[in-house]
């Protein structure tokens, strides 16, 4: 029998060295999340079982967006409904009833400050219709697999083809057959087409999305890196029935903090539902932290690392003139320093974010609050404490600028920009542009324009870096210009002391070093306590 | 009358060097040049795309003429040449007529 048993272990021996990837692959290492994952993550559309080129429905001319939307609906008849009642469509918070919050009602900031109830054109690119929510969805922005302006597509498609320049409208019409064709779900660059973009140019919004995902190696992105597991975003942001989850302003982005092995339908949002709530080697320290420090805190030691982001926006130096002409200014990277339409900015690169307790709730104030203009005025801010189970010290980039408002009424200004309404980017006229912008939304204007200190906030949650580059303790832990040196009201080892507890140490330390030198000595001067002979 | 043809002269030279300089080139099809600068430039001229992001409106008329005339120094000049000179010619129409000191500055969203 263990002569048995020794065959056996040489033969495992043997087996392990020819086939180590094997063993690997049989028994993944604990807290690493197994390479399968990332045949379903590329998404490609060949695994699909429908062929959406071979559909008789999308073999047709469309001479328009709606046409195509009538398209998909003559199969996918629940789709609109669905949207219908998504954010992505009605851009209002499914979580207030008063309907209030969202760019489509009073949500303001502190980029391009309001949307005005989607009247201000320029700001509704983004939105998933064809003309606002007047039309059709166009549901190639997320489903189409190539890449294509549609809205300038069958704007150009529709001229030439009136002007007779059928050579160019025919050139387009193939461009967008193909790209209604070419279905499956939504890649990082669909959802990248507005999420890397928002606020008016790429990087401007958010510190940790912006067009470097597109092609981000694992340094930058963990999960996304092409080298790594190549995640798309729906890989996380799990959706049912168009409600995509994981939105993280004026709702937690998850009500649960399960993992998939507790429970494998909560929304995958959390880190803790792949990773579970004990990440690291069993007995380390890193997973005591699990319950005060969100895992981003120290796995995204900076944002924006690629590209850099807007920090900074100044509306109150717009409208400045050269020869009479508004004018740009770049940087050396050539990101605007300074647009007559819209002010000056600042950039920056690998930031360093700051430190909130953060319950996944975010408070707001709305186009008609009431400000106080002698301080900073925070337009949005974390909720959470320590008392609060749910909180956890979460990174965030903070935009903070100057934007207007009417100093009479101290509330924020929501002017009409877009050249379409002869908004301020075409006329440079402050009254103007706020007197109608307020008129949209149904608020008072004094018409006395003054300009405050703003601060934004948005949680840093994507650009997770590879472990190896995840915060070291002293990071945090040290006495002074640590990164959670703005958190008070607890106490942080290492960064925190109690001088008297301290004193009270240090004299206990030393009594006792004083009595084992006085035990030593008095041993040595009566010779260990033996008597001479 | 040596004088008066001297006047002439003079005053015809500075007109057609006025109007040289602010029709450094024939206008063409400005829709055109429209649809071509999407379809060709904005490819990579976009935010967050592999060259530096382009709209009528990044450049002074002087600066998109200067650019027209001295493209073989580009990076791209094998794109350039793959366009028609009519096609460039267009481009340049709808770039001049929009750049920032054009009566109508624009981006690329509008």
């Amino acid at each position: 029998m263990p002569r048995n048993n020794f065959i056996l272990f040489s033969l495992l021996i043997i087996f392990s060295l020819v086939q180590p990837e094997a063993i690997s692959a049989a028994a993944p290492e604990s807290g690493k999340v197994a390479k399968s994952l990332e045949m379903t993550a590329d998404a490609p559309e060949n695994n699909f079982t429908a062929d959406h080129s071979k559909f008789p429905a999308l073999n047709q001319t469309f001479e328009t967006g709606q046409d195509i939307t009538n398209a998909c609906l003559s199969c996918h008849n629940e789709a609109d409904d669905q949207i219908h009642k998504t954010i992505h469509w009605t851009w209002l918070s499914p979580y207030d009833a008063e309907g209030k919050t969202g760019k489509a009602g009073y949500s303001i900031n502190n980029f391009c400050i309001s949307a005005n109830k989607m009247e201000d054109t320029d700001c509704t690119t983004c939105h998933i219709g064809w003309n606002k929510k007047k039309e059709g969805i166009n549901c190639l922005l997320c489903h189409s697999q190539k890449d294509i302006k549609w809205r300038d597509e069958f704007k150009d498609y529709a001229y030439f083809r009136e002007s007779g320049d059928m050579d160019i409208a025919n050139e387009i019409q193939g461009r967008i057959k193909e790209g209604a064709q070419h279905i499956g779900l939504p890649t990082r660059r669909n959802c990248g087409s507005c999420h890397f973009y928002g606020g008016g140019g790429e990087g401007v919004k958010h510190g940790d999305l912006d067009a470097s995902l597109l092609d981000a190696d694992k340094n930058l992105d963990i999960h996304m890196g092409n080298d790594s597991q190549n995640f798309q975003c729906i890989r996380c942001h799990t959706t049912i029935a168009h409600k995509i989850a994981g939105r993280v302003y004026s709702t937690p982005a998850s009500m649960q903090r399960k993992s998939l092995v507790e429970n494998d339908m909560v929304p995958k949002i959390m880190c803790e539902s792949c990773h579970t709530a004990t990440p690291h080697a069993k007995g380390s320290k890193m997973n005591d932290h699990t319950g005060k420090v969100a895992c981003q805190t120290c796995h995204i030691p900076e944002f924006a690392r690629k590209n850099s982001t807007e920090m900074w926006w100044d509306w109150s130096k717009a409208g400045k003139l050269k020869n009479g002409s508004p004018y740009i200014e770049n940087d050396a990277t050539g990101r605007p320093i300074y647009k007559s339409i819209k002010g000056s900015f600042k950039w920056e690169k690998n930031v360093v974010p700051e430190y909130y307790w953060y319950n996944g709730s975010i408070k707001t104030v709305m186009a008609g609050d009431k400000i106080n203009p002698k301080e900073t005025v925070r337009i949005s801010w974390p909720v959470g404490s320590r008392e609060d189970p749910n909180a956890r010290i979460f990174p965030f980039k903070i935009h903070r600028g100057k934007q207007p408002y009417d100093i009479v009424n101290n509330i924020f200004l929501a002017p009409l920009l877009s050249p379409e309404e002869n908004g301020y980017w075409k006329t440079f006229d402050w009254q103007d542009s706020s007197k109608r912008g307020m008129e949209i939304m149904g608020l008072p204007f004094s018409g006395k324009i003054g300009f405050v200190d703003t601060e934004y906030v948005f949680p840093t949650t994507h650009m997770v870096a590879p472990a190896k580059n995840a915060l070291s303790c002293s990071e945090c832990h040290v006495r002074s210009g640590g990164r959670m040196k703005n958190l008070a009201g607890f106490y942080m080892p290492g960064r925190d002391s109690f001088k008297l507890l301290d004193m009270l140490g240090w004299a206990c330390v030393l009594a006792a070093c004083a009595g084992v030198l006085l035990h030593g000595l008095g041993r040595l001067f009566t010779n260990g306590g033996k008597k001479e002979n | 009358m040596a004088r008066k043809l001297f006047f002439i002269a003079v005053t015809l030279t500075m007109v057609f060097s006025f109007v040289a300089a602010s029709f450094a080139f024939t206008p063409g099809d400005e829709r055109k040049g429209k649809y071509m600068f999407r379809k060709t430039c904005r490819a990579c001229h976009i935010d967050g795309g592999s060259a530096k992001a382009l709209s009528p409106n990044s450049k002074t008329q002087a600066q998109w003429e200067k650019a027209f005339e001295k493209y073989d120094r580009f990076q791209c000049v094998a794109e350039w040449n793959k366009l028609t000179p009519e096609d460039r010619n267009n481009i340049l129409t709808y770039l001049h007529g929009h750049a920032i000191d054009s009566p109508a500055p624009a981006t690329c969203a509008q």
